[in-house]
């Protein structure tokens, strides 16, 4: 039956083609079939196209969407970075539109020559245009110049090359200069952050770019834009650093005269407000000297005082007898001695097991408060052995050592403090090290907050280097929001409080640490000053990198100080590394002269009072009546 | 209640297409250019509506005509006396003048219009429009004067109206292929509803085909046609640009459109976007549903006309009624099928939308024409014996009004 079917089909077809005669060919007949013939296939044809128009509108080719004319054209809204300020608002770093150049080497009428037309309209080399271009021919868009001076900008236009493009971008200016590059650091290419506080509040100052998406005609003239196709940008928003440009400024000018008058290595000199943790001036200078086999590098700082490391954050060192005033204080605070105990000091050398401790200066015997004032090793080291090895370490760990500030710098290290739990575990020789700031190693941010807690009320504040914008009554707080947009999670409040020792310890070591200023290694930085500091210098000597050990004859000096004494407005770490021997190398009297000028040049351009008396050698009023006191006793 | 007519509707498929041709040709038509601002009075007094409105009226005076009188059957005149041969002399001259230096034009290289007067009274239209009706009414002339029992013969029956046809077809398709095969295909299928025999078509059918393929085997832009239908993205910037643009266009269009009068494409992509191609600026910015309007509005207006041609009661008006109609559709179809990729481009306007002024008006009168049929049948009945005074002044006056 199958088989059949096809030959009974053609012989019907033979049949019509062939056979008839004209009277059996019906007009009527014939236009009756033609006419169901045209209808059904006039339907079929249209239901074919609509079903055509619906396969193509709703499943393209993948041709066909990779060869449709492009017709609208995205251009993005240009975000403004919001910009970094001091924080009297003077502007760090900003933001301004630029403009950069680019050739579209399918829209040239000669790419071949376009190189050359473009260096001898701009004055520039025209072989490496031309090799950028003839890289990438292929594409319509190659970036020739980053960067266009105003007067390129308006050779360009006016010149209107075809295939030249400028291209609007974001330039970052760091308006601030070099004085305090390192904390605001610097941006990619692409605009994001890259270094110091730009990278740290890359979500704060990021705003969200807007975009125009235009239809366009053929020849790329804009028709309209829909109004979906159309959202603003928003700017990002303004960071106030907690640095004050001005005390940066003399931060710098005191500590780079000192490093270069003592042919030093380079230094750090950090000045904090202890009520609030906010960061006044952050400096550090690394200077080269060709003579020295070792000395501190920092290749990046060479390219862009941006891109180079904040060593005050991460960098450690050894902080010497700076460190004595912590492990004092952890000593009453323990109860193993009182302040008038009195510790024989072995006149200069004292065997503590099988180690011998030895003083600068040789003294017979002083009560612990001298110990302190005259920064005794030997009496140091008896009280902090009278301590529990777990005792010592909370203690210095309470102050905040081993642990980061979180102050907002890259890379910043949490110092090193023995563990216990170790292999070189804390054991009886580190306990009389560290008593004297030896076998511990702290970053000078640790040693400034730390410091903070003698100009409290034995509290740490949480080192900040943001606040408030000017005229805002809560410096402390920035909007929630912000804070979280900037990485900052739910750390809202800027001040965290840690105590390290209880309140009135805290101003018993201070008011020793006044002493310190008055009658010990302090008198040189007193001379001359004009706010009552307290304060504590340390001599220690350089760590050799190259043998192990330390140096005999290199040190890292430092001093550290609060002040005015009643309410302390700032603490002043200054540390000055491997200077000339010759010319001076004691903490005291190297850099306790440049944290004196530091604290009285500071202090006066926040607008606070001298607080000591004309005439009486550097004493506070009531200082002076004590002393006055104590003569008219004497007599 | 009365039922509507199929005459009627016609005339309202008409209307309809005249009204989307003149919103989609003037929205096709916008331009970029700030100077050249289109208020609504400049559209209603423009170029396209004024064609709508002289369009309207041939569609009126079409069938005000009573084609009847053209039957041989009611004419008492000796065959080269009366007006259908008339017709075919006069088509073949005004097919002859496109070449003739001074008054054929020649646009997008090609030989297709002429222009007649001198300045600005010149006015230009394409012989072919005018050959393309007139052709119909010969051959069904022709038909009708032999007879089915003549026509069923090679020699005596056949063979004149395939010369009369190739004669025609033969001088169009030296510039215009799309429409001599329309033309051809029209007049065949005439042929086959006179009474000519199956088996002769059939046979002749080879010799049309090798004809055809010669025709687009000699011509490179016509291969180049075929090559872009079959490979469109080998030469996405050459040949294949303008089909790709037409899928393009109609591709953003999505279901309802981007609205109307804010399509991209019409704005230098697509080539021909207010006559060959505005389908695809239809689909673009009236979507799926603009498309399948247009698709009824067409379905109806050939449906209503074989209705129609169906009632028709003599054979001279039922051929003509069929040419009319299967020209109507055909072209349509072309038309849609070029303009979605699914035949290879040819210019071929979709009838009474996309823009021009004599396919318009030509296009207008003969569906007024079909209308006429189907409004004088009675009266044919009536008046078989009468003198038929050959009083079709109207058809000599639609080719003298045609632009």
């Amino acid at each position: 039956m199958i088989n059949t079917r096809p030959k009974a089909i053609w012989r019907a077809c033979r049949c019509w083609i062939t056979h008839g005669n004209p009277e059996s060919c019906d007009i009527e007949v014939r236009s009756q079939r033609l006419a169901r013939a045209l209808a059904w296939c006039f339907g079929l044809i249209m239901l074919a196209v609509l079903v055509q128009i619906g396969r193509l509108q709703m499943f393209p080719s993948e041709n066909l969407r990779k060869h449709a004319p492009q017709t609208s054209t995205l251009r993005q809204e240009i975000a403004f970075r919001g910009s970094i300020r001091d924080r009297r608002g003077r502007t760090l770093a900003t933001s301004r539109v630029g403009y950069r150049m680019f050739v579209d080497p399918q829209w040239c009428d000669d790419v071949n020559t376009i190189a050359a037309d473009i260096g001898q309209l701009l004055g520039i080399d025209p072989i490496a245009i031309d090799r950028l271009i003839q890289k990438r021919l292929d594409t319509r868009y190659v970036r020739v110049l980053p960067f266009l001076t105003d007067a390129q900008i308006e050779v360009v236009r006016q010149a209107s090359l075809k295939g030249v493009g400028l291209e609007p971008v974001l330039m970052r200016h760091r308006t601030g200069g070099d004085l305090a590059a390192a904390i605001v650091g610097t941006v990619r290419q692409d605009g994001t952050g890259l270094t110091g506080a730009e990278q740290r509040f890359e979500g704060l100052l990021t705003g969200s770019a807007g975009s125009l998406r235009y239809l366009r005609d053929v020849q790329r003239r804009a028709l309209w834009v829909q109004p979906v196709d159309y959202s603003a940008s928003t700017a990002g928003e303004d960071v106030f650093l907690s640095i004050d440009l001005e005390i940066q400024r003399i931060a710098f000018e005191e500590l780079t005269a000192t490093v270069e008058a003592v042919n030093a290595g380079g230094g750090h000199l950090l000045v904090v407000d202890p009520q609030t943790g906010e960061l006044l001036a952050a400096v550090d200078v690394i200077r080269h000297r060709e003579d020295f086999e070792d000395y501190t590098t920092d290749e990046e700082r060479e390219t862009d005082p941006a891109l180079g490391r904040m060593r005050c954050a991460t960098d450690m060192y050894e902080p010497g007898s700076t460190f004595k005033p912590y492990v004092w204080a952890a000593a009453i605070d323990a109860g193993v001695v009182t302040a008038d105990e009195v510790f024989d000091l072995q006149q200069g050398s004292f065997i503590l097991g099988r180690r011998r401790i030895r003083d600068a200066h040789p003294y017979d015997e002083y009560p612990f408060d001298m110990v302190l004032i005259k920064s005794s090793n030997i009496g140091m080291a008896q009280a902090a052995v009278r301590m529990s090895h777990d005792q010592m370490r909370d203690a210095i760990l309470s102050f905040g050592f081993g642990t980061s500030t979180e102050s907002g710098f890259l890379g910043e290290m949490p110092g090193i403090v023995t563990s216990v739990n170790s292999e070189r575990k804390w054991t009886e020789y580190t306990q009389a090290s560290v008593s004297f700031g030896q076998e511990i190693a702290v970053t000078p941010l640790q040693m400034v907050r730390a410091f903070c807690a003698f100009a409290r009320d034995g509290t740490l504040p949480r080192l900040r280097l943001t606040c408030a914008a000017p005229g805002i009554s809560d410096g402390l707080l920035l909007p929630a929001q912000s804070w979280n947009r900037a990485g900052l999670g739910n750390e809202r409040r800027a001040v965290l409080e840690q105590r390290a020792i209880a309140e009135s310890i805290a101003l018993q070591t201070r008011h020793v640490l006044r002493r310190v200023m008055l009658e010990g290694t302090g008198r040189a930085a007193n001379e001359g000053a004009r706010y009552s500091m307290f304060a504590k210098s340390g001599t220690p000597q350089m760590p050799d990198r190259v043998n192990g050990g330390y140096h005999q004859d290199r040190y890292v000096p430092s001093f550290i100080a609060g002040a005015p004494f009643d309410l302390p407005r700032v603490v002043v770490l200054c540390v000055i590394e491997d200077p000339d021997k010759r010319i001076g190398h004691y903490g005291g009297s190297l850099c306790g002269p440049v944290v004196r000028n530091v604290v009285n040049r500071t202090l006066e351009y926040m607008g606070v009072p001298s607080d000591l008396v004309e005439g009486t050698g550097g004493l506070t009023a009531a200082e002076a009546d004590r002393e006055t006191e104590l003569m008219s006793r004497a007599d | 209640m009365p039922a509507i007519r199929p005459g009627q509707v016609v005339a309202l498929c008409v209307v309809a297409l005249l009204t989307l041709g003149i919103v989609m040709v003037t929205s096709a038509g916008l331009s970029v250019d700030p100077a050249a601002r289109q208020p609504l009075l400049s559209v209603l007094t423009g170029r396209t509506t004024i064609y709508a409105a002289l369009a309207i009226l041939m569609l009126v005076a079409g069938s005000r005509v009573n084609l009847h009188r053209l039957d041989p059957a009611c004419s008492s005149r000796r065959w080269w006396l009366q007006i259908p041969p008339w017709l075919f002399v006069a088509s073949v001259i005004l097919l002859g003048l496109v070449y003739v230096p001074g008054i054929g034009r020649m646009v997008n290289n090609s030989h297709r219009w002429i222009s007649l007067g001198v300045g600005a009274f010149s006015i230009s239209f394409q012989p072919s429009e005018f050959a393309k009706w007139t052709l119909i009414i010969v051959i069904a002339w022709y038909l009708c004067l032999a007879g089915p029992a003549r026509v069923w013969k090679f020699c005596t029956g056949l063979v004149p109206a395939l010369l009369l046809i190739c004669i025609v077809c033969g001088t169009i398709v030296l510039e215009d292929l799309g429409t001599a095969v329309l033309i051809g295909l029209v007049a065949v299928s005439l042929l086959y509803l006179g009474g000519a025999r199956v088996a002769y078509l059939v046979y002749l059918s080879p010799a049309a085909l090798a004809c055809l393929y010669w025709m687009i085997a000699s011509s490179e832009y016509r291969r180049a046609r075929i090559e872009a239908f079959l490979h469109p993205f080998d030469d996405p910037e050459g040949v294949g640009y303008h089909i790709i643009q037409s899928m393009a266009a109609i591709m953003d269009g999505r279901i309802t459109g981007r609205g109307l009068g804010h399509g991209v494409h019409k704005y230098g992509y697509l080539p021909e976007d207010t006559t060959d191609f505005l389908f695809a600026i239809i689909c673009e910015e009236l979507g799926l549903l603009g498309a399948a309007l247009i698709a009824t509005i067409f379905l109806t207006l050939i449906l209503a006309g074989i209705r129609i041609a169906q009632k028709q009661q003599t054979s001279f008006t039922r051929l003509i009624a069929i040419g009319i109609v299967m020209t109507v559709a055909l072209q349509t179809a072309m038309n849609l099928m070029v303009v979605t990729c699914l035949a290879p481009t040819k210019g071929i306007a979709l009838p009474l939308v996309s823009a021009g002024g004599s396919g318009w008006l030509l296009t207008a009168f003969s569906l007024g024409l079909l209308i006429s049929l189907e409004r004088k049948p009675a009266e044919q009945n009536v008046d078989v014996s009468c003198a038929c005074e050959p009083s079709v002044n109207e058809i000599a006056a639609a080719g003298s009004l045609s632009v």
